[in-house]
């Protein structure tokens, strides 16, 4: 099956590109919608999930037509909502069924889940059709006439499977408005696309064998390990999913297409709620869009902003899936607003005691600390077997002490030896080298743009070596998917 | 316009530089198997046999591990004066064995192809081709890329659907990870591209007491026997057949001592045999058997054969080769200057026997190797003046004799002066040889300094550490230890 870091999947990339810059302007997009259907059809591994996905797309076409004739009709707001609601419930069935139907029959009644056949990048054009029929409904936007133009926005294949989530508005007239070659954008696709294959390859990968073998047997491994696992997978889950993103980037910067960033260095957030702004953006701003203040936001006092907060955390939760675990790692990261907000007069006290004024370099590197702690704990919940397991690992890291894993090797002996360690190390580095200079505003792109021929090649032919040679893929390491790609 | 020009220009040099990176990358990363690090060198063999003169080689050997060390073309070349390359390798299954017959034949055109029938049978069921895909890639991966490779990869991979064909196109997929154990000749090839032995591997320890033949109890005897035979390695036997003769080629059947055999299986083959009018040679048989005349248990003939098993097949083989077939002898340049390395070979297989000091020291007294001696405990008790006399012929100088319960080291590197030195301290002595790219370190604690012995070659031990002489030997053509021995204080027998 065709995924993105599939060869086949850059050969394809290879043809739509010609093809794209060989036609008109004005019918350029057509390249980009049969290389979308194309993609779609490979990367599936049954028909119905191409059925339901253009049954999607072809519902919610219709009641975006629908939608915008009542609304220029002036009908009354109460038809208007009925069909916006239909709209969303029958474009939406399949992500708000199985999700729905999970959970209930999972976690509520403890029966066998339904086979449900899910299209590949279900929970994310599911999103992408409630913005756009609620938007038109809102009067935001227009909606689309051309059912093929419309195709192509919810199916444009680097983001299908894994987002990021764009919005109409955002997206809709790049993907139509045919774009000139441009060498300098084109070898900035490149460069991203390379990034991304070091965040997977490099990182994720790696990361994924140790945080496996601990989460898999985490009767085993306990007390320090999981401290080890969560660590790691905090920055496995990032790297993968900004990887993707990174990589879905680059390939739409080939076709003159820019793609909104989906992550802002979250793990320099300094509070939960800042965390939350840099984290997957686009499902975080959908959430607060279409969910959040839709319920109110943070009219109507305290009480209901922190119901708000519940509520929006708790859709989150279950988008990511039908399980309680995923509803209480939600749940944990509504809590921790709430908490953050309500001690907020005590944590100034203390780092008042401490000497620690707001903007002072130390108190900013103790809330990033604390931040990433509180992240990393709700992400062994999301990554554990079940709710219970994971719960049982977070006790185990106060309970169980065993520190001496980091002086007799133990931690070379879950999967990766210790030169594939320091590989995983200094490749973090480098992540938070990058990172630290982007964060102060630096683009390495620019900076790599500046320099003479030489000094560009040699820089890509050793991260293309580097990678090829170093990397974790191919025999004896299947996990070729992505990790968000399976919500 | 100039400008895309000039973008297109750097673009494709960009890729060609690239490319050619990255399949040296591969190169490097791809495993090498030589005579320094495997039993069965199927790197070098092919390796060597794409280096053999067009259409020189009359006979050509193809089976598993047991028909590599069962057929010596040198033992045969010397005997008979026959032209022959082993293109065995370790589990070839007949699918195996017929893509390279397929691609020795853009090469080569030989009289006689010589086939081992151990993987005819079922031997490896749990594998789709009757052998696993590590095994299946020590064969295939050496091979030129060409159509018949190619045909060959398709193939597996449709009959195998486990395996990537991109693997084997892009083979970083299946040995990047090797970047953290790249060895010296992982970087340095040359010693990967000669397999002077054409083939051939020798195995130095001795078999067992006893060999137990087959004698046909039921002529009529065709089903119902284990293992069974497998229906894609007779399909692929077919071929084989098929290719012969479109080549006008001698194709022989030859089942080795050891094999599994019985009715069934000899029945079903002598069968083939006549229906494809071809030869069957069961050497499991009792005449047959006694007729390669190896003595056991020094002259194993059985399963992996040994050294002195293999050059009695090997002159058995020749034989018929040259009064049933009228193979003619021919002088041949390629195997002529090859002569002396088997010589060596021979004399290096012969060294792990040596059980008597003086004996050893004679032996070891030789250009192609580094001998490494340490001294643990004490050696003096019972020092003789022969084996002075020898130890001095080796160009030692201390008298060790009058050192009793000295430490004493001595390393011997062809074309340097001897180093040696004794003392009631520990000793420790710290060199390089092989022009640098070997190093060692060797360590003696005589009875008054501790008492052990440590003889490191790149970081790995070898010495028996025991009292009195701990010598290993290091052979400078293969690359590798040949010996490690200890001779105890007042003792003249080896404790290996």
């Amino acid at each position: 099956m065709m995924n993105y870091i599939s060869l086949s999947y850059y050969v394809l990339l290879v043809v739509i590109v010609a093809i794209y810059y060989l036609l008109p302007l004005r019918h350029r997009w057509m390249a980009l919608l049969a290389g979308s259907g194309c993609f779609y059809y490979l990367a599936i591994n049954r028909r119905m999930q191409l059925v339901i996905f253009a049954a999607s797309i072809g519902i919610s076409y219709i009641f975006g037509g629908v939608i915008q004739h009542q609304r220029e009709r002036g009908r009354k707001l109460r038809w208007r909502k009925l069909v916006l609601i239909l709209g969303i419930v029958f474009s939406a069935f399949p992500l708000l069924g199985s999700k729905c139907a999970d959970f209930f029959l999972g976690c509520i009644v403890h029966k066998q889940k339904l086979p449900w056949i899910i299209p590949i990048g279900l929970s994310f054009y599911s999103l992408q059709v409630i913005a756009y029929l609620v938007d038109i409904y809102k009067g935001r936007i227009d909606c689309q006439k051309n059912l093929f133009k419309y195709a192509l926005f919810i199916s444009f294949f680097p983001q299908v499977i894994q987002g990021p989530i764009p919005r109409y508005q955002q997206l809709g007239e790049q993907l139509f408005h045919g774009h000139r070659y441009d060498s300098d954008r084109f070898m900035k696709g490149i460069q991203l696309i390379i990034w991304g294959f070091f965040l997977k390859y490099m990182i994720t990968n790696k990361a994924s064998i140790i945080v496996d073998t601990i989460f898999d047997n985490s009767t085993t491994y306990q007390g320090w390990f999981v401290l080890v696992a969560g660590i790691l997978y905090s920055f496995q889950l990032y790297a993968d999913f900004q990887s993707c993103v990174t990589m879905s980037q680059g390939v739409s910067q080939l076709f003159g297409i820019n793609l909104i960033d989906n992550f802002d260095h979250p793990y320099f957030s300094t509070s939960i709620k800042e965390f939350w702004r840099r984290w997957h953006i686009s499902l975080s701003t959908w959430l607060r869009d279409y969910i959040y203040i839709p319920l109110g936001g943070n009219r109507g006092g305290q009480f209901s902003k922190y119901r708000n907060l519940v509520i929006t955390f708790a859709v989150s939760g279950i988008w990511h899936g039908g399980s309680w675990k995923y509803l209480f790692w939600g749940l944990m990261h509504a809590g921790y607003q709430i908490a953050g907000d309500l001690t907020h007069g005590v944590q100034e006290k203390i780092y008042s005691f401490f000497q620690m004024p707001p903007g002072s370099k130390l108190r900013r590197l103790v809330q990033r600390f604390l931040t990433f702690y509180f992240v990393m704990t709700a992400w062994i919940i999301f990554r554990a077997s079940s709710l219970k397991t994971g719960a049982r690992m977070i006790l185990s890291m106060f309970t169980f002490r065993n520190p001496w894993i980091f002086f007799d090797d133990s931690l070379f002996q879950l999967g990766l030896n210790q030169k594939e360690c320091e590989v995983l190390a200094l490749s973090l580095l480098l992540l938070l080298f990058v990172s630290t200079q982007q964060e102060k505003g630096i683009c390495i792109r620019d900076w790599f743009v500046r320099q003479n021929l030489a000094v560009r090649w040699g820089i890509y032919l050793c991260v293309i070596c580097g990678i090829w040679v170093l990397g974790t893929y191919g025999f004896g390491f299947e996990a070729n998917d992505f990790i968000y790609g399976g919500f | 316009m100039r400008i895309k020009a000039e973008g297109v220009i750097r673009s494709i040099l960009f890729l060609s530089i690239l490319i050619m990176v990255l399949s040296r990358i591969n190169q490097i990363l791809m495993p090498k198997y030589i005579y320094k690090n495997s039993t069965w060198p199927t790197t070098s063999t092919y390796n060597q046999f794409y280096k053999m003169e067009k259409n020189t080689i009359d006979v050509l050997f193809f089976g598993s591990s047991v028909c590599v060390n069962a057929f010596s073309p040198q033992e045969i070349y010397n005997t008979y004066g026959i032209r022959s390359y082993n293109l065995g390798s370790e589990q070839q299954s007949l699918f195996l064995s017929y893509f390279w017959l397929k691609e020795a034949l853009r090469f080569q055109s030989p009289q006689i192809v010589v086939l081992d029938t151990k993987f005819l049978m079922d031997i490896h069921p749990e594998d789709a081709i009757n052998t696993s895909e590590g095994m299946t890639r020590k064969c295939l991966d050496p091979m030129r890329w060409s159509s018949v490779k190619a045909e060959a990869v398709n193939e597996l991979c449709s009959v195998d659907v486990s395996q990537s064909e991109l693997s084997y196109y892009l083979t970083n997929i299946r040995f990047h990870s090797r970047w953290s154990s790249l060895t010296e000749y992982d970087i340095d090839m040359s010693v990967v591209q000669y397999a002077e032995l054409k083939g051939y591997s020798a195995i130095v320890s001795y078999g067992p007491q006893l060999y137990g033949t087959f004698d046909l109890s039921d002529p009529e005897e065709y089903e119902d026997f284990e293992p069974v035979i497998d229906s894609l390695m007779m399909e692929y036997l077919n071929y084989m057949v098929d290719l012969c003769k479109q080549n006008g080629i001698q194709l022989v059947l030859v089942s080795l001592p050891g094999n599994e055999m019985n009715n069934g299986i000899h029945n079903n083959l002598t069968r083939y045999a006549k229906d494809h009018q071809i030869d069957y040679y069961n050497l499991c048989e009792t005449t047959n058997y006694e007729a390669i005349g190896a003595v056991l248990p020094r002259e194993s003939a059985i399963g992996h054969e040994n050294l002195w098993g293999s050059i009695k097949t090997s002159r058995y083989i020749g034989k018929i080769l040259s009064e049933t077939y009228g193979i003619a002898a021919v002088w041949d340049s390629q195997w002529e200057e090859t002569k002396g390395y088997y010589e060596q070979m021979v004399k290096n297989c012969e060294l792990p026997h040596i059980s008597d000091l003086v004996e050893y020291l004679k032996a070891i007294n030789d250009p192609n190797y580094t001998v490494f001696i340490s001294v643990c405990d004490d050696v003096a008790t019972g020092f003789t003046n022969e084996i002075k006399q020898y130890l001095r012929e080796l160009g030692l100088k201390t008298d060790l004799s009058d050192k009793r319960r000295y430490s004493y080291y001595a390393v011997m590197v062809p074309g340097q002066p001897v180093i040696e030195a004794a003392s009631k301290e520990t000793l420790t002595a710290i060199g390089s040889f092989r022009n640098g790219r070997s190093v060692y370190k060797i360590v003696s604690q005589g009875y008054y300094a501790g008492k052990s012995a440590s003889i490191e070659i790149d970081g790995r031990e070898y010495s028996k550490n025991g009292r009195g002489f701990n010598i290993v030997v290091y052979d400078n053509v293969t690359m590798k230890v040949i010996d490690q021995v200890r001779f105890d204080a007042g003792g003249t027998d080896a404790i290996r």
